[in-house]
């Protein structure tokens, strides 16, 4: 697009008489409205007030709020000349001589490039004006923005017309009503130092080359206010409105203009368009993570303990070895005060490390002779397997809220999995157990998601040896208790949400169609940590909750199926409900086509 | 003005009627006002079983197909009252438009969620066993040293 071409309009109204120029000026180009400011800022009482923001007299300011476009820009000119013969009083308007704003003109011209441009055949040094091309002092010639004369030289309008008789004209008294007319030209206009052509033809009427925002303002002369600014429906009969000129501008393109300062939020406003700046990306994209292996370090690795996995028959060779005189007492005196403290812990798990080989059991590094399979690692890893999650129906009904999973985790207890999350696919169950302290994570991983869950628990029963472990035996018992906590019960309640939330527009009603799933959920098991996990089911199962759900015969016939699909109506068979339409190219009368959507969205049979 | 009467055996939300011609086209002038969307029209010499099935109409000036809605008998005429049956009239216009269409007998997906349904009080209940889960048990000892 093309940047707009701003000429600086002037324009005046008539005071008394016809043809006489006042002296109200607006000034619309920043660049000439400092020169004028510089060049004649004390000329005579001339008084120059800049108008901006809220100030009632801001002209522009109205109109861009009137066509919703920032086009003016917002500072406006007064000058206020007197009468050779008057005080000059700014409460008063007073006639200014035409031949300033006229020198001005030129002078802009002169320091622009709209001048360079200007074809020198047209400018006339002797007077000092432009053949052709008209300030606002002279009268508009039936409106014509740009066109050629009979005699076939090319003119133009750089500036607003002075109306001596116009659609809007009108002085009495009180007040003066009149025009103002802001001409805004392509910048196609002007091509090097030529006129376009294009816009010149004999004859034609030169708004067509132009968008004009014409504005009607109403000025009441004792209280010197513009008591109201209108932007004018129609320009010398063409019928523009301002609806048009942002449309024109739109086209033809425009210069980012400052808006006026009267919005309360802000200069500009802050409403914008946005969004559609997503990467869409690869939105099932899954990078999974797999189940962790064992870690590479135990603490048998240190050497400061081992662990043995002994038979029933070894331990009691091992208890027998220590209560036998083959236990030399004094050799183990050398290093302990108490043969018990060398026994650091005894326990009973569901599963065993990997094994180092068989040796004998050394116990406070005194051989026992009991010969037993050492580990190799205080961690295990047991593999319970897979199961599939298999969709029913293949609709929403196979997903939550309707469709409630809970699994069963050995040494953890009951725990609710997300519907969503694993239905379609398989779920495995993986336990890594520290076999030392008997805690164990159970990881529940999707055959395309990775693990998506996890859940600790205990699996170690700790077998009292002494008195004093014992006390650490119940201690350990009471915490297991106090362990594991399910995880937290998915769809509750959701099921009447969903439903209501997808019921058919218009077919059915809700209340009517829905039994409201707000049946309670009940915790299927406490802990099952330590003893009472090995007391308990060793193996993890899972229980699909389905609903039973009651679909008529042939369904489909009387009220479709959800689709959300736009489609054309004529590839439709069968019956049909639409959400949303607009009809086309029908030869019907308004009530019809109101009749038509009706039953669009309704349902018909096609 | 051209008058058909016809026998329709169709629901009203079918678009393509399914009409049977009851006797021959009626000519008549209109000689009073007339509505285009609700015409009352008076007919005579309907007799037998094209008044008893008579439940529908079309007029060919007015390019429209009717339901008739009420027959009532005027001395020797009979005053039907119709209306216009818009989905017959307009079916080439209507499918000429595409919609987001919310509801489909052929064309749809059943991963939206449909109020249609009902559910019973009492659901499936599906219970899988994992393959393998923990199958024995050991006795772990840990003594200090090497």
């Amino acid at each position: 697009m093309g940047t707009i071409l701003r000429i600086p309009t002037f324009t005046y109204y008539d005071n008394n008489t016809v043809n006489r120029q006042s002296s109200m000026s607006f000034i619309l180009d920043d660049v000439l409205l400092n020169k004028v400011k510089t060049r004649y800022s004390s000329h005579g009482s001339a008084i120059w007030y800049e108008w901006s923001g809220n100030d009632v007299l801001n002209i522009p300011s109205k109109v861009n709020n009137a066509i919703g476009f920032p086009l003016l820009s917002k500072k406006t000119v007064q000058a206020i000349l007197p009468l050779a013969n008057e005080t000059p009083n700014p409460s008063i308007l007073q006639p200014v001589v035409s031949d300033i704003l006229n020198k001005l003109y030129i002078e802009y011209l002169l320091h622009t490039n709209i001048a360079n441009d200007i074809p020198s055949a047209l400018y006339s040094p002797s007077t000092n004006t432009y053949l052709g091309v008209y300030t606002s002092g002279h009268s508009a010639n039936n409106g014509y923005a740009a066109s050629r004369d009979p005699a076939g030289v090319d003119y133009c309008y750089l500036g607003a017309y002075n109306y001596s008789v116009g659609y809007n004209f009108s002085v009495s008294n009180s007040k003066a009503i009149f025009d103002l007319e802001f001409p805004i030209y392509p910048e196609s206009f002007v091509i090097g130092r030529e006129f376009n052509s294009d816009y010149f033809s004999t004859g034609s009427h030169g708004y067509d080359v132009c968008y004009s925002i014409e504005v009607v303002v109403e000025y009441e002369k004792s209280t010197s206010k513009i008591t109201s600014v209108q932007v004018s429906a129609s320009t010398y009969g063409n019928m523009y409105t301002h609806t048009d000129i942002v449309k024109g501008m739109s086209s033809i393109g425009s210069d980012a203009q400052t808006l006026d300062t009267d919005n309360p939020y802000g200069e500009g406003g802050s409403a914008t368009v946005g969004g559609g700046d997503g990467k869409y990306g690869d939105i099932d994209a899954v990078n999974g993570t797999e189940i962790p292996d064992l870690p590479g370090l135990s603490a048998v690795d240190t050497g400061f303990i081992s662990l043995y996995n002994p038979t029933t028959s070894q331990l009691r060779a091992l208890y027998n070895f220590l209560w036998s005189n083959q236990f030399d007492l004094n050799t183990f005196k050398k290093l302990y005060a108490d043969p018990m403290q060398c026994l650091i812990s005894l326990g009973i798990l569901p599963c065993v490390p990997e094994s180092s080989g068989a040796t004998n059991i050394k116990f406070g590094n005194v051989d026992s002779g009991v010969n037993a399979v050492e580990l190799a690692s205080q961690f295990a890893q047991v593999d319970c397997g897979s199961v599939d999650i298999d969709k029913y129906i293949g609709s929403f009904l196979d997903y939550s809220p309707f469709v409630k999973i809970s699994l069963f985790l050995p040494y953890i207890g009951f725990v609710h999995l997300g519907t969503d999350d694993i239905m379609g696919g398989s779920i495995n169950v993986t336990y890594n157990i520290d076999c030392m302290s008997g805690d164990c994570i159970a990881f529940i991983s999707h055959n395309e998601r990775g693990v998506i869950y996890s859940y600790t628990g205990n699996c170690r029963a700790d077998l009292p040896i002494t008195s004093q472990n014992y006390t650490g035996f119940l201690k350990n018992y009471y915490q297991a208790l106090a362990g594991v906590i399910p995880a937290t019960i998915n769809g509750a309640g959701g099921g009447a949400a969903g439903a209501i939330a997808g019921a058919a527009g218009g077919a059915l009603s809700v209340a009517e169609t829905v039994l409201l799933d707000n049946k309670p959920e009940f915790q299927r098991s406490g802990s099952c940590a330590g003893a009472s996990g090995m007391i308990g089911v060793q193996t993890p199962f899972v229980i699909i909750e389905r609903p039973r759900f009651s679909v008529p015969d042939k369904v489909q016939k009387y009220v479709g199926q959800t689709s959300n699909i736009t489609l054309n109506l004529g590839d439709c068979t069968g019956f049909t409900a639409v959400e949303f339409v607009h009809l086309d190219g029908l030869n019907a009368t308004s009530e019809e086509i109101t009749e038509i959507e009706s039953m669009l969205r309704s349902g018909v049979i096609f | 003005m051209k008058l058909k009467l016809y026998n329709n055996l169709s629901d009203k939300i079918v678009v393509d009627k399914n009409i049977t011609q009851l006797g021959s086209t009626l000519n008549g002038t209109l000689r009073e006002n007339c509505s285009v969307i609700d015409p009352i029209i008076k007919v005579e010499g309907i007799v037998g079983s094209n008044l008893t099935k008579c439940n529908y109409a079309y007029i060919e000036e007015f390019g429209r197909y009717y339901y008739i809605t009420n027959i009532v008998c005027v001395g020797n005429l009979f005053e039907l009252h119709m209306h216009v049956d818009v989905l017959m009239t307009y079916r080439g216009s209507i499918r000429s438009n595409s919609a987001v269409v919310s509801r489909q007998e052929k064309l749809y997906n059943l991963y939206l969620q449909d109020g249609v349904f009902k559910e019973q009080a009492n659901p499936h209940y599906e219970i899988k066993k994992f393959p393998s889960g923990f199958t024995s048990f050991n006795f772990i000892l840990a003594v200090a040293g090497d």
